[in-house]
């Protein structure tokens, strides 16, 4: 019987959004900052009327969470074969 | 925008109606690498790291507000942009403020309407691009800071200008404030 091998599918950032606009990206995904490449990104929030300041890490975007983006339409993320 | 005529009815279309604008957010354009889009409306911004938005809340005393004005030059249309904020009292730190905020050659800013509607400033959507966007195309917005002690029977306060001259009206954004400042 001849076997079928079904390839996944996975999102990743496109090397064009690293060459051309930076080596970091961050978004927010209900709320949490996320980060779309495979590294946590370190920031600083300056406090604000609406919350306190503080380091903040925007940790590396889990495989549903980069789905979720890219189904939002997130130009900067595209579907590869594994 | 191809072209496009669109019918309006005032009379039973009532939207929103309340002016001026309550509060923004401002960060760098370099600091933004792109816009997600929900047909026209932004849904997303992505950043080069977090915490490069910054709040204002301006005084509210009727006077913050965004104005955007189209014209013709001969045959080319352009919309010229200005919102005006007001800071009452002034100390050192405002200072600092007006004058690193000048020196900014290319800002954005999400400015919340009176009617809740966000709207934002300093970039043209342009879906062409990686990034989805480009900045004000005829003129960056920037920040024109104001200082001024009045007389003594009034107030002594610091105004910002943000002006810049672009194709395209401002764009709104469907993020929450919540949102914005996760990001």
């Amino acid at each position: 019987m001849e076997e079928i091998k079904v390839k996944a599918k996975k999102i990743r950032i496109k090397a064009a959004a690293v060459y051309e606009l930076g080596p970091t990206h961050v978004t927010q995904l209900d709320g949490v900052s996320v980060s779309l490449t495979s590294e946590d990104v370190k920031g600083r929030k300056e406090a604000n009327k609406f919350g306190p300041g503080g380091d903040v890490i925007s940790r590396a975007a889990t495989q549903p969470q980069l789905r979720k983006l890219y189904d939002q339409g997130n130009p900067l993320l595209e579907e590869i074969e594994e | 925008m191809a072209c496009g005529i669109t019918g309006i009815n005032s009379g039973t279309a009532c939207l929103g109606n309340e002016g001026g604008i309550v509060r923004s957010y401002a960060a760098k354009l370099a600091d933004i690498t792109a816009v997600t889009l929900t047909g026209n409306a932004i849904s997303n911004f992505t950043m080069a790291t977090t915490g490069l938005w910054k709040a204002f809340v301006y005084d509210r005393d009727n006077t913050a507000n965004i104005n955007q004005v189209g014209s013709l030059n001969n045959n080319r249309f352009s919309v010229e942009l200005t919102t005006f904020m007001k800071f009452k009292g002034l100390a050192q730190a405002s200072i600092d403020a007006a004058n690193t905020s000048k020196d900014c050659c290319d800002t954005v800013w999400i400015h919340v309407l009176g009617n809740g509607l966000k709207v934002v400033q300093g970039i043209e959507l342009d879906a062409s691009v990686t990034a989805g966007f480009v900045p004000s195309k005829n003129r960056s917005t920037r920040i024109v800071p104001t200082i001024n002690s009045d007389t003594s029977a009034n107030e002594l306060k610091m105004e910002y200008s943000i002006a810049g001259n672009q194709d395209s009206f401002t764009p709104s954004t469907t993020l929450t404030d919540t949102a914005i400042l996760a990001l």
